[in-house]
């Protein structure tokens, strides 16, 4: 169970920087996914962490030590790598065996015969089988461990995997988007289990994926990382609801989180394909913004309520629970696409090719700035209540079920 | 067996003819290794002798020629180069697989331009390296000119390619250190390479003639090849059937080395070293 700091960690390979300042702190016995797009720089800094790839500027931190330089065998790490990367000669038995023979035998006393002179090498030889068993047994392998691993299913060799990792209890795990070659029931089932294998055992946990379910169901906390920087990190209620960056936004939430370009005009949030106001915001600065709403609190009605915004729909989905409703606001059929989450009763009642009326419920809209940081002024607001700035206050909450329009 | 019969029947067929073709020229030679002499020269196809003199030739040949002198001549020459171009090539294909450092392009480079020199080209040189240092008509002077293998470098160098990196990078993580990396992870690995590359060099090693001719001349170092060059030589005429037998011994641990490694390589290539 280690305590894990890293303090603007950089690394560039050649001349493209591929990790630019990383900050993040890993409390002791945590589970927390780095998620990022394919390409962010995750694998690398999970390798760096790691102790295989050295950085350019910066620190690592374990239990309050620099660790920076040292070998990965001294930092007592164990990573479960995405191509599991068994060793493909040995059996899953030698597979599991090889991490505690190297660390509980000495150079000579690994030598095949020395087991027959020294009682203590039998000894710990034995302690070894035992280990072996015990770790089988946690992740059910008990009945593959004389098979090689091109005899195992993708799913078995994962488990071997998760068990080599953890059988000599390292301080932390590190895991490379372990899932990632496991079909869809085999990853969600094994979601959970990891996830149980962490919390028993304990140990602090970084889990690496590009997969937000993945992500948001297994870890405490999660940091978005995007092009080298880790751009927010939080819970996943966190992050979905008080995002502090445009990319954090769309990166978490299917579908995506609506975004409409805006402008803000001393305090009057415009939506530029309209130029309906869509909320007051006293602290923003005169200039482009972005205007965020999640798609299930966009709400549809198909008449003209007097203050909504002319939307034309395009394509409707049923998905059992709910309706996607996809729009396209402003300029007819080629304005900016939307997607509203609905109830599949409401959404029958919009027709394809027909316009709709949307209202944004203020309490619920993001504001970015041109650079895509959060315009919230006070992001650690409680969620049920909407703050002045943003539309005037009357109580309503996130909960009501018709929301107001300001302005039009 | 699912296979429909009449395909494993075609397909058995196939390679017993080919099979045949390619071993014909061993066959008769075999069989006229057990044929006296006159029967060899009255003609006929059957490789099988009517009167079998085997006994004899190869009691003969064995008399008039320290062939197995010049076997061993030859297990020494071949085991010593396999070993040394195991020992260079290794680590040397490993660190320009594996290990990033500047100048490996253009020693890779090197190595592919190495392949294209024929040892024809270079004999001269390393012949007056080799008179000059006084080591012509030694072990030496058949060993040292091949142990450095080019060939044996791009052969492992692109094995070593096909083993992942995140495998190394476990092994690291387990504890290991480079010499156990390579050890219990590499070696292993790269069984199938070497028992391929092992089988070239051997082969080609164990029937070179044009090496051994320009640097050897007594004959007590005669390899196989030269050992059957002073056999045809002395003998000649008529001993066609002694001739044979003596060829037979001296192909023999060949034949039979090739086929225990046979067994290993194939071995080695369906546990499928680098699947999983
Ligand atoms: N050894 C290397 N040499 C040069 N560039 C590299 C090296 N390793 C990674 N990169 C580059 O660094 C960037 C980040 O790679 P990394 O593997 O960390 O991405 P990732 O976030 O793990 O992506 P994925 O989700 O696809 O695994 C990529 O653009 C990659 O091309
Ligand atoms: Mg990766």
């Amino acid at each position: 169970m280690a305590h894990i700091e890293i303090r603007n960690l950089e690394k560039s390979f050649g001349d493209t920087p591929v990790l630019r300042g990383i900050d993040l702190t890993i409390e002791r016995g945590e589970f927390i996914a780095v998620l990022g797009p394919s390409g962010c720089g995750k694998s690398t800094l999970l390798r760096i962490v790691a102790g295989l790839e050295a950085h350019d500027r910066g620190h690592i931190l374990m239990d309050g030590r620099v660790v920076d330089g040292l070998a990965p065998k001294t930092r007592d790490v164990a990573v479960v790598f995405q191509s599991y990367a068994l060793y493909p000669h040995m059996t899953v038995a030698q597979n599991l065996a090889l991490p505690l023979v190297m660390r509980d035998l000495t150079r000579a006393e690994r030598l095949p015969f020395v087991r027959y002179l020294s009682g203590r090498v039998r000894r710990t030889r034995a302690d070894i089988r035992d280990g072996v068993a015990r770790a089988a047994s946690l992740v059910k392998i008990e009945g593959l461990l004389d098979r090689k691993p091109a005899q195992l299913s993708g799913g078995q060799r994962q488990r071997v995997a998760l068990a080599r990792a953890l059988i000599r209890k390292p301080s932390l795990f590190l895991l490379d988007e372990p899932l990632s070659n496991l079909d869809a029931t085999l990853r969600a089932s094994t979601r959970a289990e990891i996830v149980q294998l962490q919390r028993t055992l304990g140990t602090t946990a970084i889990y690496v994926t590009h997969d937000q379910t993945e992500a948001m169901t297994m870890a405490d906390r999660i940091a978005i990382m995007i092009e080298g920087r880790i751009v927010q990190v939080g819970t996943a209620r966190e992050i979905y609801h008080r995002p502090t960056d445009v990319r954090a936004a769309l990166f978490i939430g299917t579908p995506k989180m609506n975004l409409f370009d805006g402008t803000a005009d001393n305090g009057a949030i415009r939506l530029a394909a309209t130029g309906a106001v869509v909320v007051q915001a006293t602290g923003a600065r005169n200039g482009p913004v972005q205007i965020g709403i999640r798609p299930e609190h966009m709400v549809l009605v198909p008449e003209d309520p007097g203050d909504g915004i002319p939307v034309a729909t395009t394509h409707r989905e049923f998905l059992g629970s709910e309706a996607l409703v996809h729009v396209a606001v402003g300029d007819g059929t080629q304005g900016t696409p939307a997607v509203a989450r609905l109830d599949p009763d409401t959404a029958d009642t919009m027709t394809v090719g027909r316009t709709a009326y949307a209202r944004f419920r203020p309490g619920a809209l993001h504001l970015f700035d041109g650079e895509g940081k959060c315009l919230d002024p006070d992001r650690h607001r409680p969620l049920s209540r909407i703050p002045s700035a943003f539309g005037q206050e009357d109580g309503a909450s996130d909960a009501q079920p018709v929301p107001r329009i300001v302005g039009g | 067996m699912s296979k429909p019969p009449r395909l494993q029947i075609l397909r058995l067929v196939t390679l017993t003819i080919a099979a045949t073709v390619l071993l014909l020229p061993y066959i008769y030679m075999v069989g006229f290794s057990l044929k006296p002499v006159d029967e060899i020269f009255a003609g006929g196809l059957s490789p099988f002798p009517r009167e079998f003199a085997g006994l004899a030739n190869y009691a003969g040949a064995l008399e008039s020629e320290p062939l197995l002198r010049y076997v061993a001549n030859g297990v020494i020459v071949c085991a010593g180069i396999l070993f040394f171009q195991l020992v260079f090539a290794v680590p040397c294909a490993y660190a320009m697989a594996k290990l990033r450092f500047p100048g490996r392009a253009f020693m890779l480079g090197l190595v592919l331009f190495g392949l294209l020199i024929p040892i024809q080209a270079t004999s001269l040189p390393i012949y007056i390296g080799l008179a000059r240092s006084g080591l012509t008509d030694t072990y030496a002077a058949l060993i040292v000119p091949f142990v450095s293998s080019v060939f044996g470098v791009f052969l492992f160098y692109q094995f070593f390619r096909t083993i992942p990196d995140e495998l190394l990078d476990a092994a690291r993580l387990d504890g290991c250190g480079d010499v156990t990396i390579m050890v219990r992870i590499v070696l292993p690995l790269i069984m199938p390479a070497a028992t391929a590359f092992g089988i070239f060099s051997v082969v080609s090693h164990w029937n070179d003639l044009f090496w051994p001719l320009i640097v050897i001349r007594s004959p007590d170092l005669n390899t196989p090849p030269l050992g059957i060059l002073a056999f045809r030589s002395e003998e000649a005429g008529d001993s066609y059937g002694q001739l044979m037998a003596g060829t037979g011994i001296i192909t023999a641990p060949l034949v039979i080395a090739f086929l225990l490694a046979q067994r290993r390589f194939i071995e080695g290539i369906s546990l499928g070293a680098l699947k999983g």
